[in-house]
């Protein structure tokens, strides 16, 4: 290279860095390729596996019903077996392995002698949307009401908003473990007067199959009214609590508390009901460290309203604090919202009179995430099934509902699907029920217009008082979230 | 220079009379004669006639001549047997044979004595007879003999005089003030190299020894102690004379009134000592190992012994590195034929037993002390580092390389050092760098737990733990791993041993002094390119502060920030090897050097070594000195040579060679184009891109510069290979096995090369800018240079505001972000089960990480050998049930299956997952710390089972604390058809027995796990790895890497004519 020419060599050495510049400009990618991509995966569910609790006291049960529900069908299996049956053992019941397509239903009546404690096992498509519940009904007896409890899977954690131990009043939790391995759980009880841990209820074991009752009024006596966290510490368990009143000899109602949803600071609980004789009490958490100031808003079939003297709360940590709604008395069923400064849980109860009352439940639930089934729909002169549906958002929501035709019968008339349409910020009541059958129905929300809250109530003329039970509509999801998960060596090691 | 020591040593008890200055004691002449004394002066020549006129003119001008001269011709080839016969008469003149010792010569002498001359012995006569020793190379000054007798007439007990020996050619050199030896048989003068006679030994005291020429004996001592050791055929027979005599009961005096010129031919190898054969160091080091056998205590001597063999031995290696293989084998003969023919030695402490008066601890006091070994190697590693190599600088070496000596020397000597160091402006830069860094680091420098982040893991507890990781043929990662371990672990050891064993403060140091390091080497490499002072401090400011250096830092990329200052010292030494720059000569040995260096620079940034080569490769096409080429294949071959067997792994994973050493994390981005060519490689730790573009413009315009353009163009290209390099680097998308997804790679190491490459441009472009634009006329050059120079000056300043704005760990650096996992964990994995922890992070976005961790955590090194991500992929789908809360036993079942015995998500743990994990059966949680949770898995997995057919697993009981996994144990039968799993990655070196048969090898299990067959019957069951490959590596790598550094040691200096 002749070196005499200073200009012609900056120039060149300027061309060859600039070159590769713009050659590597132009073959670099214009989105980074790491970094993005989505926290996982939406995949169907393939199993789940529901408890469904056993009555609260056989000897006076009159009528008693599991009733699973797979609303899309497919393939896969459904079966009811006790709990803690052996894998190979026999099912109490099976969906048939060939079957038309549509919704697959079991209902198996619950004898009077024999396990108590079911569960419903699915598999494959008839996993997705699967709803399963007991349903009991006694005329008669210490245990004379409707109950109804919906079977749940085990979780980690639950919470209950109802139940006490007075005297007379017998609320008792059911720990129920469907897995091969002992579980343990502690549970804590939020009373009045504040959140209790009682030494009996800390650290229960629940050996695999099996299930444990524990009584409210053996660990928080004399508390008038209740609500029950339990919280899994190794392994899992499927709980649920029941409520029986006992008037002297008398009885005074019985029922389950549904499962409130996890601590939040927003909480819609549907199906109220807004009739005169029924009796309304809001019970509110704040299981968190600070006190809750909390905002309520009724959403009726009229609008939603913000009901004067109750509509802010002071709510002291850890203590339950029962709101009265008889003040208020919207026409038909109505849904409350709760708008809190910390995690809230909540439910209402209602009390029906009559000589012989009984009372029902609700609970904050979550808006449906799909179809969702209302296993237990039963209409007659005497039995009226009502779904309330809310729509606390800013738009209306649509829903379609569809009657199923009783297992192994047809009725004379299956109504074709109807639409209903939820005003935004409004509660719509809607009658259901093919007169004489009892069927089950399936809500299906519209997609994408906003969140649905769905609550079912039954009501049966006795002759003796009112019989209600009732509660949120709840689905078991179809899809679920699976988080994206990789090998790193260097996972868990500080910043990248 | 005094040495207080020496006094202390040799001269407990001064002579009365001595103290002071002797002018002022004799101011007259001294005329006595000391009648009484009868002096026979024994003169042994050997081929000695360059030195033997003067040493017969200072014999014959004597002030007190001896009674008798008797010469001794040991068979001279030369003029000696005249130069002697004509001075002293051919009667005087006795002859021996050739090869006879200066001990024997004198013995003859004095046996021919006893005839030649009558005399009576013993004071009782009133005459005492002595002998004067003079060596043909030793001429005494005029008044030496009556200083010696005057000693012997103050005090009868003195048996042996000696003189003050002095250089022959330059009397100001101090050659001998008695004689000791040290424990390893140096013979001991007490005085220092090259030590000028200021007066400082002067005086007159008791020593252990006097050198053999001009020493004054008694005739009856030296009868009743038989003269010198006839064992000893050279050498030391003085030092073993002195002893003895001193052992019994005698005095041994040195005066430094008595002077003599010796020129010490023989044992400087200024003539052929025939009486040893020629081989000097062999006489050498066998009479000093006799003479300290001979002489030693009673219960000295097996100490001594062992002493003596271990001390020879290390000798003779330390003579080989230094590439003096003859001397090296002359050591080991005759530390062979002393100390393996113990019978010699017995027979001379059986003479000796027979005159010895006192016992041995008495002449303690005149041997060496036992530290003067240590002093020796001191004032050697001193003038090494001063520059004079005892060895050899001929073409310079590798282990003393050129910048580093005259800079260290400047900065080390001369009075006032703390001045004279502020005043240096190397210093300057590292002590202004250090104090920057310290600020960058701020709340870094201290805290809890070891730095980690980024590319680097927590150091382990100790420089065993690093030690360990590198020997080790089998690493406890992960599945198991059995990959070449990274080579960097070996330097980062070597530092962690020299600390004391802290591996945390090697790492910390390696980081925090990355730098300021950089700084100084830039500094001393660029003045060996340029001489102008500010352009240096700018250059290695500018270079110090790099953003690939500072990237490095803040990433937590050991190799990067270590290479960083490695870099200039490898670049200097390949231009050396080729013979550009400054003064410097090519040579192989340079070659060699940089081979070795750029092997370590390899090690800790591999992708170093490809641009190191294609960059030596681009300067030599510029114009190839001689051999260039050949001395560029040493250079390239020497690194992958010496890193096997990690490079033959890396030619199986060439991710290797362009990924940072440590870990590498998903998520990070690539750098534009732009940065890169303005050396800013992008990440955290880096300005934004403009900062460097004075840089690049300035080294740029040094292209301008007509006298400089040649080094411009060399530093250019150099520049272009490095640029060029990490542009292609910032395309790369690379699959690191452990990983098991693409990322981008770090084009770090390769923009540190380009950016070197612009500062050295820039500083060439900038030296004398001032005088040549002052020798043209105003134009637009003035304005243009100006404009540049602010450019580039302000790239530095504001590279070095950027990086103190940062700080250094810039949100990814840390301490104590290592694993933490529980005590019951850590102690856990020491138990039979040796059960590994399943790590699992959940980020913000729900994405989930997971790795297994055996032990107490991951530590640096562990990401270099981490097996394939395909060995735990199978972990991911049962995970993210796990995380989902729906996972049941067989999900646990499967975790055990690797070994795992507790699941942990990392802090932050969200407390959804949490709650999902607790729903798991067979996950227990049993704690948390902070803000992560920690969950048992029931059962846990063992890391040994045995897999039986339709029934469950047997847990084999493994070694709890082996490094391994190990197994000796006895295991009951069982049905046909078992399976021995290990939780261990399948790898050929794993081996079972049951009762000392050979189990063989199932398939893999689980497509990973090594797996062996199982007979129906039981016995003893072991399992262990082999690590005997390991161990040849390893050993391979030793005998290679001490090749490499023989090779590039330059040779032994050979002793020049006019040095003394």
């Amino acid at each position: 290279m002749r070196l005499t020419r200073p200009f012609a060599v900056l120039l060149a050495v300027a061309a060859v860095l600039g070159g590769a510049v713009a050659v590597t400009a132009a073959a670099q990618p214009v989105a980074p390729t790491a970094a993005s991509g989505s926290g996982g995966a939406t995949v169907p569910v393939e199993r789940l596996t529901l408890v469904c609790p056993g009555a609260v006291t056989r000897a006076d049960v009159q009528q008693s019903y599991v009733t699973a529900i797979s609303p899309g069908g497919g393939d896969g299996t459904l079966r009811v077996e006790a709990l803690g049956a052996a894998a190979d053992a026999k099912p109490l019941l099976a969906a048939p392995a060939s079957r038309p397509d549509g919704p697959v239903t079991l209902r198996y009546p619950v004898p009077a002698a024999g396990p108590s404690t079911l569960v419903v096992q699915a598999t494959g498509a008839l996993a997705r949307g699967l709803t399963a519940d007991v349903s009991v009904r006694a005329s008669a007896g210490p245990a004379r009401g409707r109950s109804n409890v919906s079977c749940t899977a085990a979780q980690p954690d639950a919470w209950f908003v109802g139940g006490g131990a007075t005297v007379g009043r017998r609320s008792a939790l059911y720990l129920s473990n469907t897995d091969a391995t002992a579980a343990t759980v502690d549970v804590t009880v939020f009373t009045p007067t504040g959140a209790q841990q009682p030494a009996a209820a800390q650290g229960v074991l629940v050996p695999a199959g099996q299930q444990r009752v524990l009584a409210l009024d053996a660990l928080v006596p004399g508390t008038a009214a209740t609500a029950v966290a339990v919280s899994s510490v190794s392994g899992r368990v499927a709980s649920a609590l029941a409520d029986v009143v006992v008037n002297g000899l008398d009885p005074g109602g019985v029922d389950w508390v549904p499962p409130s949803v996890g601590p939040a600071r927003s909480l819609v609980i549907p199906g109220v009901p807004g009739d005169a004789d029924a009796t309304s009490v809001l019970q509110l958490v704040a299981p968190g460290p600070a006190d809750a100031v909390v905002h309520l808003r009724l959403l009726t079939a009229e609008g939603s309203i913000v009901p004067l003297s109750i509509d802010t709360l002071q709510v002291p940590a850890g203590q339950l604090v029962e709101v009265p709604l008889d003040k208020v008395k919207p026409q038909g069923g109505y849904a409350i919202e709760v708008d809190a400064d910390q995690p809230m849980v909540g439910g209402v109860r209602t009390v029906r009179a009559g000589e012989y009352p009984d009372f029902a439940y609700t609970a904050a639930a979550a808006a449906l995430p799909g179809a969702a089934a209302v296993t237990d729909v039963e209409a007659s002169v005497r039995v009226s099934t009502v779904l309330l549906l809310t729509a606390p958002g800013d738009t209306d929501v649509s829903a379609t509902l569809t009657m199923l035709p009783p297992a192994g019968s047809k009725p004379p008339t299956v109504p074709k699907p109807v639409t209903v349409k939820v005003p935004a910020g409004r509660t719509t009541v809607v009658q259901l029920g093919v007169s004489g059958y009892r069927v089950a129905a399936v809500v299906t929300p519209v997609d994408g217009a906003g969140p649905l809250y769905v609550a079912w109530l039954t009501t049966e003329q006795g002759p003796r008082g009112p019989l209600i039970t009732g509660g949120p509509v709840v689905a078991s999801p179809a899809t679920m979230q699976v988080p994206a998960v990789l090998p790193d060596p260097m996972a868990g090691l500080g910043a990248g | 220079m005094t040495t207080p020591f020496i006094d202390a040593t040799f001269g407990p008890e001064r002579l009365d009379g001595a103290l002071g200055d002797p002018e002022e004691l004799e101011p007259e002449p001294d005329t006595r004669t000391f009648e009484q004394f009868r002096v026979t002066a024994l003169l042994v020549a050997h081929d000695g006639e360059r030195w033997l006129p003067e040493t017969l003119a200072a014999l014959a001008a004597q002030e007190r001549p001896p009674q008798l001269v008797l010469a001794v011709d040991t068979g001279s080839t030369d003029g000696t047997p005249q130069l002697l016969s004509a001075a002293l008469g051919s009667s005087a003149v006795l002859t021996r044979p050739r090869d006879t010792g200066f001990g024997p010569a004198v013995a003859h002498a004095v046996d021919s004595l006893a005839g030649a001359v009558t005399h009576t012995t013993g004071p009782a006569s009133g005459v005492v007879d002595w002998l004067w020793l003079l060596h043909d190379d030793s001429a005494p000054d005029p008044a030496a003999l009556r200083a010696l007798l005057a000693v012997a007439d103050a005090s009868p007990s003195v048996a042996i005089v000696g003189p003050k020996a002095v250089g022959w050619v330059d009397r100001r050199r101090l050659v001998e003030m008695g004689l000791s030896i040290a424990g390893s048989g140096r013979r001991e003068t007490g005085i220092e190299r090259d030590e000028m006679d200021q007066g400082q030994h002067d005086g007159q005291r008791d020593v252990l020894a006097v050198g053999s020429a001009g020493m004054l004996v008694r005739r009856d001592v030296w009868d009743a102690l038989g003269g010198f050791d006839p064992a000893l055929a050279m050498f030391r027979e003085d030092v073993d004379l002195g002893w003895r005599a001193n052992l019994a009961g005698h005095r041994v005096v040195v005066t430094s009134d008595a002077v003599i010129r010796h020129r010490v031919a023989s044992s400087a190898g200024r003539r052929r000592p025939d009486a040893v054969g020629g081989r000097v160091h062999r006489a050498d080091r066998r009479s000093a190992l006799h003479v300290l056998l001979a002489n030693a205590g009673a219960l000295a001597v097996v100490p001594q012994y062992l002493r003596l063999a271990l001390g020879s031995l290390l000798r003779a290696l330390g003579l080989a590195l230094a590439k003096a293989p003859g001397e090296a084998l002359e050591e080991l003969e005759a530390a062979a034929s002393v100390l393996l023919r113990p019978a010699a030695v017995r027979r001379a402490r059986r003479d000796r037993r027979d005159t010895r008066a006192v016992p041995a601890r008495a002449v303690r006091p005149l041997l060496a002390p036992p530290w003067s070994g240590a002093r020796h190697g001191i004032e050697t590693l001193r003038g090494l580092a001063a520059g004079r190599t005892l060895v050899s600088t001929s073409a310079g070496s590798v282990l003393e390389p050129g910048p580093v000596s005259d800079e260290l020397d400047e900065m080390a000597t001369g009075s006032g050092w703390l001045r004279a160091l502020l005043s240096r402006p190397g210093t300057v830069v590292l002590l202004g760098l250090v104090a920057l860094a310290l600020v960058a680091f701020r709340g870094l420098v201290l805290g809890g737990g070891p730095l980690s982040g980024g590319a680097l893991l927590p150091a382990p507890g100790g420089a065993s733990d690093l030690w360990a990781a590198y020997l080790a043929g089998w690493h406890d990662v992960g599945t198991g791993s059995g990959l070449a371990a990274p080579p960097y672990l070996a330097p980062v050891a070597l530092l962690a041993t020299a600390l004391l064993g802290k591996a945390w403060l090697a790492v910390d140091l390696l980081l925090l002094l990355a730098v300021p390091l950089a700084g100084l080497a830039a500094y001393l490499v660029l003045g060996r390119l340029v001489r102008a002072r500010w352009a240096r401090v700018a250059g290695a400011v500018g270079y110090a502060l790099l953003p690939a250096v500072t990237g490095a830092v803040a990433g937590g990329r050991l190799g990067v920030a270590t290479a960083a200052w490695l870099l200039p010292f490898t670049g200097w030494a390949v231009l050396r090897a080729f013979g550009v720059g400054r003064a410097a000569r090519p040579s192989w040995g340079a070659a060699w050097g940089a081979g070795l260096l750029l092997a370590v620079l390899t090690a800790f940034a591999p992708v170093l070594w490809p641009l190191t080569v294609l960059a030596g490769a681009g300067l030599l096409l510029l114009g190839a000195p001689a051999l260039g080429w050949a001395r560029l294949g040493v250079v390239a071959v020497v690194p992958p040579v010496l890193l096997l067997p990690w490079s033959l792994r890396a030619l199986h994973e060439p991710a290797l060679w362009v990924l940072d050493v440590g870990a590498t994390r998903v998520g990070a981005g690539s750098p534009t184009a732009w940065s890169v060519a303005l050396a800013n490689p992008g990440g955290p730790g880096t300005p934004v891109w403009w900062v460097t573009g004075g840089l690049l413009l300035a080294a740029w315009a040094a292209l301008l510069r007509g006298d400089r353009r040649r080094a411009g163009l060399g530093a250019w290209v150099v520049a272009l290979v490095g640029l060029g390099a990490g542009l292609v680097l910032s395309l790369l998308r690379v699959t690191p096995a452990p990983l098991g997804v693409e990322v981008p790679v770090w084009p770090g190491a390769a923009t540190l090369l380009g950016g070197a490459a612009l500062v050295s441009a820039a500083v060439l472009g900038a030296e004398g800018l001032r005088e040549r634009l002052a020798g043209h006329h105003f134009g637009w050059r003035q304005p243009v240079a100006v404009v540049l120079l602010v450019a580039a000056t302000a790239a530095p300043v504001l590279l070095a505001a950027g990086w103190l704005a940062r700080g250094a760990g810039d949100g990814v650096l840390a301490r104590g972000a290592g694993d933490v996992l529980p005590a019951y964990v850590v102690a856990s994995s020491q138990t039979p089960s040796r059960p590994r922890t399943l790590v699992v992070a959940v980020d913000t976005e729900g994405r989930a990480s997971y790795a297994l961790v055996a032990g107490s955590g991951r530590v640096v090194g562990d990401a270099d050998v981490a097996p394939p991500a395909s060995t735990v992929a199978a972990l991911g789908p049962v995970l993210a049930d796990v995380l989902g809360g729906r996972a049941d036993e067989p999900a646990v079942a499967a975790m055990a299956g690797y070994g795992v015995g507790f699941l942990e998500v990392a802090d932050p743990a969200p407390d959804r997952v949490v709650r999902a994990v607790d729903g798991v059966p067979g996950l227990a949680r049993v704690g948390a710390v902070q803000g992560a949770a920690v969950w048992r898995l029931l059962p846990a997995g063992p890391r040994v089972r045995i897999e039986r057919p339709a029934a469950a697993d047997v847990p084999v009981k493994a070694d709890a604390t082996a490094a391994t996994t190990t197994v000796d144990t006895p295991v009951i039968g069982g049905a046909a058809g078992r399976t021995l799993v290990l939780a261990e990655s399948a790898d050929p070196g794993w081996w079972a027995t049951l009762d000392g048969t050979s189990l063989s090898r199932a398939a893999a299990f689980d497509g990973w796990a090594q797996a062996f067959t199982l007979p129906a019957g039981g016995g003893r069951l072991q399992v262990g790895h082999r690590a005997a490959e390991r161990v040849g590596w390893l050993l391979a790598q030793g005998v290679l890497f001490v090749a490499v550094v023989v090779l590039a040691t330059p040779g032994r200096r050979r002793p020049t004519e006019d040095d003394a």
